[in-house]
């Protein structure tokens, strides 16, 4: 059985199938461990904890970075790519790293953490608690006690901003 | 509430139980959900069979994961990930005080590898300590730089090798650092593994103080002593019989270390890469020659202000074929050196200093240039009327000439 012409049928949670070649779908480690030991033609593979929606991305970027190397498209076509792939809503954003993680799919994994990263980077506590909706569950001491440990940091950021 | 209505067969029930058991850890959105589904669907959900019970039930899931999502929901490795990616581990103790579980997640050693404070030079004493004072996080440290931290104080470098990463620190940066001592120096020897060494401007590290470091600490690959206070030839010695594995030794500003020492550091650190031996007045011809006839390997020679001559960069160029840089400004050489240098770095040499030079003829350089294809910096600046001007500019290509 050659793998190519191979397909591979996904199932999402919400029992949607989803028909992928074999090279895009063994892009996550876990299908293709799952997929070592079968031989046939067309193989079922149930993701019983991602959604049809979610999945439909995750493919999206499989067959996408699939295509991409195998036309060896340029690194800054690809950077562009992943840039507006991301451009999704926090709870899309988490569901994908959730589905990367569990799929195994180190690129799309990485991906994700980075524009989280980003996203985290260069904004004070409060500012962060806002954007994903943390509650603050220290008291007011400690509070106090972790910002004056931190005053440094901040100290030489404006130093920086005052440089620049 | 109509919610046993649905439950139709056994199984099903089971089923129903397993999930609620499962979705109970995240119980607002799950009820939510559930009740805001039979309050729109109750009416005609009746009598349902087992399949559409498992559709509903599918259903359901599918919007509990499309709206619960947030950053909580995220596993504490998936965090962990994230928190690589913020660029260092002070971005990071930035973001912790955000609620506990980040504080606590933000505590994993797989985070704590690499601590910097580049960028992060004015970090106060009391800071640096309360930071070392995180135990269980600095197990697993590897490198720390503290280079330029000019308000650390000796005693706070002396609580680092005795802090837990003194098992797992592998590399420590102390260039310009206040805190670098001939007293907290020598504590670093209590690290099993170092494996580099930073003391690059460190005036107040003396030569003896490195001794403890080369009886004890085997492993030393890289060591940079470039402007440590009276570092002599016993010092150099004790560097090159105990640490075999020196790849990359920074000497330089050491004006009382003579050939001896480079004699015996050529004859048993064979894996030397980069040596700068730059303004160590005393090196002479046969430091050269122990260099061609043992050190194979090397990359980058630095010379700068030393009395080697012709004869002597003769042999090191002939042997040495991988040199990529050499440094030889201010050094006694003529026409027959920088020919040396044409003829035996053809194709690797890429950096060359020759500033100061002045024995070196225009014809000399005119002759580098167009035989080291390699070449992409060469210096050849302050040397007398060069007229070479125009003859430079024929060679264009990749090659920057300063003079």
């Amino acid at each position: 059985m050659t793998e190519k012409g191979r397909i591979v049928k996904m199932v999402s949670q919400d029992q949607e199938e989803f028909e992928v070649e074999y090279g895009v779908a063994t892009m996550s480690t876990l299908i293709a461990n799952v997929l070592q030991d079968v031989s046939e033609e067309t193989t079922t593979v149930p993701i019983p904890n991602v959604n049809a929606q979610v999945l439909a991305k995750v493919i999206e970027y499989c067959r996408y970075h699939y295509e991409a190397k195998r036309i060896d498209q340029s690194e800054e076509d690809i950077e562009r790519w992943n840039k507006d792939f991301m451009k999704v809503d926090n709870k899309t954003l988490f569901n994908i790293l959730i589905a990367a993680s569990f799929l195994d799919i180190a690129d799309l994994l990485d991906l994700g953490c980075k524009t989280v990263a980003g996203m985290i980077k260069d904004k004070s506590v409060e500012q962060i608690r806002e954007l994903f909706c943390i509650e603050g569950d220290f008291t007011e001491e400690q509070e106090a006690k972790m910002r004056e440990e931190n005053n440094w940091g901040s100290e030489m950021s404006q130093e920086n901003n005052a440089a620049q | 509430m109509k919610r046993e209505v649905v439950i139709i067969d056994a199984d099903d029930e089971a089923e129903i139980r397993r999930r609620r058991r499962s979705s109970r850890k995240r119980p607002r959105a799950t009820t939510e959900i559930a009740s805001r589904l039979l309050s729109t669907e109750n009416s005609s959900v009746q009598v349902e069979t087992g399949s559409s019970v498992s559709n509903k039930l599918a259903r359901l899931e599918v919007q509990r994961t499309a709206e619960v999502p947030s950053i909580d929901d995220l596993s504490d490795d998936l965090l962990v990930q994230i928190f690589q990616h913020l660029g260092g581990l002070l971005e990071l103790m930035r973001v912790l005080p955000v609620c506990k579980r980040w504080l606590r997640v933000g505590g994993d050693p797989r985070l704590w590898s690499t601590l910097s404070f580049y960028n992060y030079e004015h970090v106060s004493d009391a800071a640096l300590r309360s930071i070392l004072a995180n135990g269980q996080a600095l197990r697993r440290l590897k490198s720390l730089s503290l280079a330029k931290c000019h308000r650390i104080s000796e005693e706070t470098v002396r609580l680092i090798p005795k802090s837990p990463c003194v098992n797992s620190l592998e590399s420590i940066d102390l260039s310009w650092c206040s805190g670098a001592s001939s007293r907290s120096v020598p504590i670093f020897s209590r690290c099993p593994g170092l494996k580099e060494v930073k003391l690059s401007y460190c005036w107040k590290v003396h030569g003896r103080a490195l001794k403890c470091l080369a009886l004890r600490c085997p492993r030393l690959e890289v060591l940079d002593i470039n402007c440590c206070t009276n570092v002599r030839d016993s010092h150099i010695i004790a560097f090159a019989e105990h640490c075999r594995n020196l790849r990359y030794l920074n000497i330089a500003n050491a004006r009382s270390v003579s050939d001896r020492a480079i004699c015996r550091l050529a004859e048993h650190c064979k894996n030397l890469e980069v040596l700068d031996l730059s303004w160590c007045s005393k090196i002479t011809d046969v430091s050269l020659n122990a260099i061609a006839a043992n050190l194979p390997k090397l990359r980058e020679l630095r010379l700068n202000e030393t009395q080697v001559s012709n004869l002597g960069l003769c042999q090191v160029v002939k042997s040495c074929k991988q040199l990529e840089e050499l440094h030889l400004a201010r050094c006694p050489i003529g026409v027959f050196a920088a020919a040396s240098i044409a003829l035996h770095c053809r194709t690797n040499l890429k950096i060359l200093n020759l500033a100061c030079c002045e024995a070196i003829p225009d014809r000399a350089v005119v002759a580098i240039l167009s035989c080291c294809i390699s070449l992409r910096s060469l210096d050849v600046s302050t040397l007398p009327c060069r007229r070479i001007g125009n003859i430079v500019e024929s060679f264009s290509g990749q090659t920057i000439v300063y003079y």
